[in-house]
Parts: C-alpha cells; structure tokens; sequence
C-alpha cells in the first residue's frame, strides 16, 4: 500500500478545507500500522482515500500494483469488495441479517461462492462460531465488531482497513479486538491499518504513524503506550 | 437479493407495514376502478319486450370521437318510419314490426278531472299491439284492442294499479290525459323487471308518439333456419342512420339507460383510476421514503462495504416488489367490495340505474396488481434515487445529521413547479376561459403540491422559525421542540406533505362543489322573473298547455322551456373535441318578462330557425363568437349547424346551450316542456290569474303551479347530482390520502422511540416528552393547513373565475372550519397515541433495542 503525495482539499474557493497535505508513505505487507491524530488531522480522511471511498484531489494512491486515483466509481466497489476489509466503529452490521449472512454479505454483493471452510476458520477465529444465527441486537458491541472482523476477513482482502473500531467499545472488549487484530496479522499474515486516537489502541502496532494538520509528523515503531500518550500531547504544539 | 430483502422486511415490520398498507389500499382502489370499468364495458341488461326479436334496427345512440370515448347521445334517436320497409325486403325476414315508445302515466279515476296518480317503480310506456309479436307477449285475458279507445295492459300493471279487464285507465302523456278502456291482458315471456307496458291499437300509438315518421326501433323476425340475418339487415339499413342490435346488445337499445350508464361510467373510471394510480405513487414513495430515510446508515454501510448503486437500488426494489406484490393482491380482493360500494353511491345519487350489476371478473384484479406493483416499483426507484447516488462517504457523514441544505436542483423545480401550478391556477383561466381552464386549474392544484413537497423542508423550517417565539414559553418541551423541528425539518416535511395534500384537496373540492352550487342558485333565483312557474310531476307538460295558459285572462307571456342536451363540437387545441351541455329550448316572444339570462352580446330575439345562443362558458369553450357557426348535435343525435345569435351569462343556473323552443323539442323523446314560466300583465291581474292557473292545475294531471322561488330549488337537483358524483369519486381518493397520512405519522413517530428512551434517561419525564411531541404535532399540523390552504386557493380563484368570470370562490365557513379541524385533530391523534405507546415501556430496554 503506497501513498503518493496526495492531498484533498474539500470545497471551494474561500470555503475550501485543506484535509490532507501532501501525504506519502508505505505500508509493507503483514504489517499492523496505526494511524493516530487529534480530532481534525485528518486521519478519517486518509482512511477513506486509501480504501478508496474518496479521490485524492491531487497525487496517487497504489493498492498493490493497483493505483486507485484514477478508477471509475464501479471499480472502486469492485476493489472494495475483493481486495479491502472496512471495519467501521459502529453500524456494521445489517440488523436484519443473522451472523452468518453478514459475514457473507460481501460474498452475496459480489456473486461469489463462498469457501465454507475458509468461513468456518475465520468465524472461528474471530471467537464467533457458536453465534452465526443470531442477529445483531443479540450480540455485545464486542462481538458485533468481530462479527465486522470476520466480514472483513472473509474475502482474504489485501488489506483490512479499521476506522476507530474501539472507538464505541469499553477497555475490556478493545483489548478482545484489538488481540484480534494482533493475532491475525501474526498468525494468517494480514495487513491491518487502523485509525485511532487511543494510545493504548495504537501500542498493539508494529508502527504508529502520527498525523497533523494534514501532514505526516512522524513514526514510532514498536511502541509502548506511554510512548505513543507523550508523542501525543506533544503533537498539538508541533 | 431477495433474501435479504425478505429479511430486511421482517425485522422493519413497523417501517414497512406503512408502505403495505398503503399498497393495500392503493391496489383496492384500482381494482374497484377497473371493476367500474369493465361494468361500462360489458354487463348488460337482458332484454324484456324485445327478447323475441331475432334482429333489432335503432338509431345511432352514440357519437363516434377519435381517439376518444364516445358520448352518448341524452334522447332516443329514431330511425325513418320507411327503414321498416327496407328491412322487409330482406330476404328471410318473416317479420318486421315498427316500435313506438311513448312515456306516460296512469291515473286512477277518482271522480276529479285531474285523477288520482299511481306510483309506479319503473317508468311506464305504451305501444303499438303489433310490437307485441317481439317479445313475445301472450294475451292471459281478454282481447287485443281493437279501438283507438281500448287498451291492453302487462298483468304486473294491471295488479299494482288494482284494475282488471273491464275497467277504466287514465293514461296521460305529459299533461294529456286520455281515457281508455281494459280489454285485455298480456304476460311477458320473462316478465317485465324494468318497466310496464300499455299496448293500443297500431294507429294510436303512432298519434300518441306525435311523430309518426320516426320508430323508437325495428324489430325483425326471422323465417326459421335463415342464416347471417344480421349481416344481411345490416347491409339494407347501411347509410340510414340504422343500427343493428343482436343478442345482448339488444337490452341497451331497449334500455337507453344502461348506455347512458356505460356512458358514465367509463370515462370517469378511467380518469378516477388514472388519479388513483399517480397519488399510489405519490403515497408509496413518500412512505418509502421514510423507511429508507430511517436505515440510511444501514444503507450507506452497505454501498461502503461492497455494495454498487445498482446494487443499493436492486436491494430497495427487491423489498418494494415482495411489500407491492403481496399488498397488491391482497388488496385486489377488498376491491370488488369497492366497486360495489362506489355502485350503491352512485345508484343512490341517481346517476347510475338501482338495478345496474356490476360484471365481476378477475382481469380488473389483475390489471390493478400489475400498475399497482409497477407503481410501487417506481415509488420505490423515486425514494432510493438519492441513498443509491451518492458517494459512500457522503452517506457515511450524512447518515449522522440530516444534510441542511437542499440540492439546488430540487429548490429550482420546487420553486419552477409553485410558478407554474399559480399560472395554470390564476392565469389560464384569464387567457383561455371555458372549461379547459377550470380542468386546468384542477389540475394545478396537483402541480403546487408536488412543487411544494419538494420544498417541503423549506416551509417546515420556516414556520418552525415563525412559530417558535410561542413555543420557547414552555422551557423545557417547547425548546426540545422548535429544536427537533428546526434540525430534522425533512423528516418532518414528509408528515406535512400528506396532510396538506389531504386538506387542499378537500378545500378545493368544496370550493368548486361550493361555488358552482351557489352560482346556479343566485342565477336561477335572479334569472326567473316570471309571476308563476308551471311544471309537471310526471314526465313533462304537453306542449299544447302554453297556448292553453296564454288564453287565459290577465296572462301577458307564457315562456315554455324545454330540457334536453345537446353536444358542441369544437376544436380543441388542435384536434376535434365534443363535449355534451345541458340545453334549454326557449320561445323568444316576450322573454324579458319571463327569464333574464343575463346576455351579454347579441339577442335573443333572433332565437329561431337555425340559430343558437350559448352560456359564455359554452362559447367560449368551443371559442364561438355571435355570428359564428357551431356544430352540434341535438337530444337524439341529429346534426346541424347553428349560427350562434347570443352569448349570455345565467349558464349554471339555465344550461349552456339555448335552442329555439320547437327545435329542442323535436329531438327530445317525450317532445315535452319542463316548465312554463307565466308573467301577467300586472295591478290586479296576478291573483286573477293565480286563480286561474290553480283551477288549471286541478283539471291537468301532474301539473302543479310554483312560485318562481321554488323552481330556483329544482334546478339545484341536477347540480347536486353532478356534484355528488365527484364528491364520492373523490371521497375514496381522500379515505386514500387520509391513510397515508396516518401510516406516515405513526411511523415517524414510531421511529423515534430509542430518541424518547434517551431523554427519558437524562431526565425529562414522561409529562415533558409528550408536551414535546404535542408542540411538534402543532408544527406539523399547523404547517400542513397553511400549505393546504395555500395551495387550494389558487385553483379554488381559478376555477371560479372559469366557472362565473368572478375571482372570489364561495366559501363554506363551516365546512371549510371542518376540513382544517379534522386535518388538526387526524395529524394530532397520528402523533401523541404513538407517543404514548412508545413511552410505555422502560426507557433502558428501548435504548439498546435494535440499532
């Protein structure tokens, strides 16, 4: 996953609102990276550009050999289905569908077969196997963002994208999930980015990439949380 | 797909149960139209004195229109006398017999000149004995008349009035009365269901019909085992004018009214069902629109994850056609019961025969399924254009608050819409008066209120700011409220746009019924300003009675006026149009004494040989001036062309059309006046001739003699059945509408109990959240009655000026008082009971109840 100086100005004129300012920067393979910032840095933004939810105003955005500025809007749901996993902080789930049919909504949108064995593995990993009828409003917030996980997962995506997937979660059930996240990228060798303005989220990261104003205003690797808080209360005077 | 549609479906019972409903209703409404429909189109009437006829030759009882449904001529039209003879010729032709029809009535003796009245249930006609051979009547007593004194009668008859083989009849055609003697009595093969029958020598009833030249029908009898009779009767009757009926059809010659029913009923189901058809739409998407409005996260969720536009879209159809299938046939059923409640209305306000059936078969149900499926599949393409359209992020964002800003696109045709609703509403009517214009100013009414539900958001915001001064007085309900109101100003716009829909259509309704009526009345009242007015309580006054009146003592001019229609052709636009009027056939000598039309150009005196004045409605409908030639068609039919010698205001109250007096009634059935207006010659010669008229009045049977006053009352009865028509076509739009509106309150309202929960939990009691929610229910329905009375006025200003060139429709204070108190009441009703029950359960269940 690469970034090439890109930038996204919104509106007009005067008006205008400059979110990103010239980003650049890779994601290796099999890494866990987190992308951390205060309120307004524009970290959603970015998300959106790399999952291809958004269009760079300017620079380019490579998924793999893929560069995704220049795709039509079918394409981009198409990359969307097949290559990225979207992990949102709430309102993942369709309330009408059991565990088992939102796992495999995508599968459903894209017309494709789905690997029953594959399904089995990655419900189980998530913890969910014992769940798969019921339907949302019978599951934890924990478990209805394994549930997310487990969509994400199903359709061996490229690339899992996460935006603030703690955000709405107490401490005991971000740790669940984040493990999760861990352990997938550990074990089965996924690539995970996850916005997040949780230090402690952010500790569970191979790297942490810190946002501001737009722009990228450095890395840590490996860190510990206190680490990520004290780059953190720095960042509003950088 | 629709898996998941199906499970969307069951989990958002409450959602969609609104738009099933809607559908439901939606799909019975059109069925009941294509019942009616189908009804004008083939049930039918057995024939009874006819029933023997092999062949039956009438006049042509409708005009042929292009392109459109044809009219059906008000009189009987006759055929020449001599036709018979052509028919005769025809090879395997047994028989030919020529039928006379002539209405009358039948008064028992009772010592007085003027006879006791029997009342009968179905009109009673005499005819010629030899038409006896069509039915055919069998002689059960007596012997067949053999005098122009002597009469046979049906044995029905005969045992409702009480009289017997023997006895005396007093038969009367209009004010004519005529002793005749029983002498026989005949029995019909099948009975006679629909009238009763007095037959008389041939001769007689050839004098009695006044036009011996001219046959009601030809009745033919074929030679056993001759073949394509009818083919070959039609071929000898070509270019006469004749028309030739067998099997069932027979019955509609027989029976003018089962024709004028089909009439009827065809053109005003097809209209009715073609309205019912756009506000399903309208309703369904609106109530689609709420739904999809509610799960716009769930959506965008979804076009985020993986799913296309199309995808988005197909997922919507795929729950509308499952709610649109099962709701349409479901409600295909309820249909026919419509159908035969819209029956019972319109036999009950006269329009359509007590006795008409309704011909049930399954096509309407069907029909109405498909437009109504295919109708909500567009209802549904409509509420999930926008969710589908925009960019994933955008929804993702927008899902949270609801977007403040209007798409310029959608305020451009709001506002694009309101303007051409006003000009069609206000300045059409200026321009191109006559009746297009008031069907024009009907029409804006539809064009301002789909203009004003895209602006809808717009107005709800505005009053909320206008009425939020008031509402801040309670500090806690009244600022949570002017607060919800301002933020989700859409959502609220989507109850307020039914509601008004429902109150301007009534306003209007009334206004148009309201104004019409009263008009007709001022200008009966005003334009009669004879001393006395004569009518008949039977079938008319015979038109020797105006001569009889004029030798009277004191009477200075005696008008006698004839009814009919009579139909106009003109070209509308660009193409033929023919539209029938009411007609009034008038002797212009000494007409001033007697009726002020109000004439505005020409005169009326030159009201004779082929001359014809018009209501300016009329005139300018067909853009006739004086002077000008108008193609018409006459009560029976017949064809001419008329210059046009007057154009005068007092239409409503009097007809659009004015003929000369003995053109009229030539082509009128019974050839009969249905008033004679009589002015004295004034001092002391009223009572005299008040006195004089009541001693007439004792001798004539039927006649009564009226104060100009009480004639006024007579001609509202044929406004009122017009008005009534459109009142119960457009009540079961309203029941309509008045269903949406419900479904969509209680769902909005319904669908904000987590938000309830909510407040409940930090504080504000169960008191302050019903508070809250009655002040939103004033803001939705106090916005509601100003749109719909906004809205109405224009085409309510419209029509009148269309229908008495004068801006100011008439106004029911009252009635008007009972729309807007009715609205209030529904819209409140709609939104505090849900309340209430969302408020019952405890506050946390709800909150973590579903999404």
């Amino acid at each position: 996953m690469r970034l090439d100086n890109v930038t996204k100005t919104y509106g007009k004129g005067d008006n205008a609102v400059t979110a990103l300012r010239g980003i650049s920067l890779e994601v290796p393979r099999g890494t866990f990276t987190a992308v951390m910032g205060p309120s307004g840095s524009g970290k959603s933004t970015f998300l959106h550009c790399v999952a291809g939810l958004d269009r760079p105003t300017t620079g380019h955005v490579h998924l793999g050999d893929t560069e995704l500025s220049g795709l039509k809007e079918a394409a981009l749901t198409a990359i969307r289905r097949e290559r990225i996993g979207y992990v949102f902080q709430a309102y993942n789930l369709m309330s009408a569908l059991t565990v088992k049919q939102n796992v495999t909504l995508v599968a459903r949108l894209a017309d494709m077969a789905v690997d029953e064995a594959w399904l089995r593995e990655v419900l189980a990993r998530v913890g969910m196997s014992e769940h798969v009828g019921r339907r949302p409003n019978q599951l934890s917030g924990g478990q209805q963002q394994r549930v997310a996980i487990a969509r994400a997962l199903v359709t061996r995506p490229d690339a899992l994208l996460a935006d603030e997937p703690t955000g709405a979660l107490d401490t005991r059930t971000s740790q669940e999930v984040l493990g999760l996240f861990r352990q997938i990228v550990d074990e089965m060798g996924q690539t995970v980015l996850m916005v997040t303005h949780d230090p402690v989220a952010a500790s569970y990261a191979d790297a942490v990439l810190f946002l501001a104003d737009g722009q990228l205003a450095g890395q840590l690797n490996r860190p510990t949380p206190a680490q990520v808080a004290e780059r953190m209360t720095h960042l509003g005077n950088w | 797909m629709f898996d998941i549609a199906w499970s969307t479906i069951k989990n958002r019972k409450g959602g969609f149960i609104a738009a099933f409903i809607a559908v439901i209703c939606g799909s019975a409404v059109i069925t009941a139209c294509g019942v009616l429909f189908m009804s004008g189109v083939l049930s039918g009437v057995a024939p009874e004195r006819y029933a023997g006829a092999t062949v039956m030759v009438g006049g042509q009882q409708s005009k042929e229109v292009k392109e459109n449904f044809d009219p059906h001529f008000a009189e009987r039209a006759t055929v020449p006398a001599s036709l018979a003879d052509k028919v005769a010729r025809v090879d395997g032709v047994k028989k030919v017999v020529g039928d006379h029809t002539v209405e009358m009535a039948l008064q028992k003796d009772d010592g007085s000149a003027r006879g006791a009245p029997v009342e009968l249930d179905h009109p009673l006609y005499g005819h010629g004995w030899s038409s006896t051979a069509l039915g055919p009547f069998e002689l059960a007593e007596g012997n067949r008349p053999g005098s122009a004194g002597e009469t046979v009668l049906d044995a029905g008859l005969a045992r409702k009035a009480g009289l017997k083989v023997g006895d005396t009849a007093r038969l009367s055609v209009g004010t004519t009365a005529h002793a005749y003697r029983i002498v026989g009595l005949v029995d019909a093969p099948n009975g006679l269901d629909r009238q009763s029958a007095a037959f008389f020598t041939d001769s007689r009833a050839a004098e009695l019909s006044q036009r011996p030249d001219r046959l009601t029908a030809i009745g033919v009898l074929g030679e056993d085992g001759a073949d394509g009779l009818a083919d070959k009767v039609k071929e000898a009757v070509a270019g006469s004018g004749g028309v030739v009926y067998t099997g069932d059809d027979v019955g509609d010659l027989e029976f003018l009214d089962i024709g004028e029913s089909r009439g009827f009923l065809i053109p005003l189901s097809a209209s009715f069902g073609g309205t019912a058809l756009a506000v399903v739409i309208f309703v369904v998407s609106s109530t689609l629109g709420l739904v999809i409005h509610q799960r716009r996260r769930e959506l965008a969720m979804l076009r985020a994850i993986a799913a296309t536009p199309r995808q988005v879209h197909r997922l919507i159809g795929s729950e509308v056609l499952l709610v649109g299938v099962t709701g349409a046939v479901l409600g295909a059923a309820p249909g026919f019961l419509v159908a035969g409640l819209l029956r019972d209305a319109f036999a009950g306000v006269g329009v359509l025969p007590e006795d008409f059936e309704l011909s049930f078969n399954p096509l309407p149900a069907v029909a109405a399924v498909l437009l109504t499926v295919l109708g909500a599949r567009l209802a549904g393409f409509i509420a999930a254009f926008r969710i589908a359209k925009i960019q994933p992020v955008e929804a993702l964002s927008e899902s949270q608050v609801e977007k403040d800003e209007l798409g310029k696109g959608r305020k451009a045709t709001g506002v694009g819409l309101i303007l051409l609703g006003l000009v069609a509403a206000i300045v059409l009517p200026l321009v191109i008066p006559g009746e297009l214009a008031v069907a024009g100013a009907g029409g804006a009414l539809v064009v301002l209120m789909v203009g004003s539900a895209l602006i809808g958001p717009i107005l709800v915001r505005a009053a909320t700011r206008l009425m939020t001064p008031l509402l801040k007085r309670s500090r806690v309900s009244g600022f949570l409220a002017s607060a919800n109101s301002a933020a989700n100003a859409r959502r609220l716009s989507s109850a307020v746009v039914p509601l008004a829909l429902g109150a301007a259509m009534a306003l209007m309704q009334l206004s148009m019924l309201n104004t019409v009526e009263t008009t007709a009345k001022e200008q009966a009242a005003t334009g009669v300003v004879s001393d006395y007015v004569l009518t008949s309580d039977t079938t008319g006054l015979s038109t020797d009675l105006a001569e009889k009146v004029r030798a009277v003592d004191g009477v200075e001019t005696a008008t006698p006026v004839a009814r009919s229609q009579a139909m106009l052709t003109y070209i509308e636009i660009d193409k033929p149009n023919t539209k029938p009027f009411s007609a009034q056939g008038l002797d212009p000598r000494g007409l001033d004494r007697t009726l002020d039309l109000d004439v505005r150009e020409g005169s009326l005196d030159q009201l004779r040989g082929d001359t014809v004045a018009l209501s300016w409605i009329a005139a300018d409908t067909a853009r006739l001036k004086v002077g000008d030639t108008a193609d018409m068609n006459l009560g029976d039919g017949v064809s001419k062309k008329l210059k046009v010698v007057a154009v005068y205001g007092n239409g409503l109250g009097f007809g659009d059309v004015t003929l000369p007096h003995d053109m009229l009634t030539a082509h009128t059935a019974n050839q009969q006046d249905a008033a004679l207006l009589v002015s004295t010659a004034g001092g002391g010669a009223q009572q005299r001739v008040g006195a004089e008229l009541d001693k007439l009045a004792a001798a004539t049977p039927g006649l009564t003699v009226q104060n100009p006053e009480e004639f006024g009352a007579v001609q509202q009865g044929q406004f009122a059945q017009q008005s009534w028509t459109n009142l119960i076509a457009n009540a079961l739009l309203m029941l309509y509408v008045l269903i949406a509106v419900v479904n969509t309150l209680v769902m909005a309202t319904t669908g904000r109990s987590r938000e309830f929960a909510m407040l409940r939990l930090i504080g504000t009691s169960k008191r302050q959240t019903r508070r809250m929610m009655f002040m939103e229910s004033w803001i939705v329905v106090v916005t509601a009655i100003v749109v719909g009375v906004a809205i109405a006025i224009p085409p309510a200003v419209g029509s009148a000026l269309g229908l008495t060139g004068q801006p100011i429709p008439h106004v029911q204070p009252l009635a008007w008082g009972g729309v807007v108190l009715f609205v209030a009441l529904l819209g409140w009703l709609s939104i505090s009971l849900p309340t209430r029950s969302a408020l019952r359960g405890r506050p946390i269940d709800a909150v973590y109840a579903g999404e």
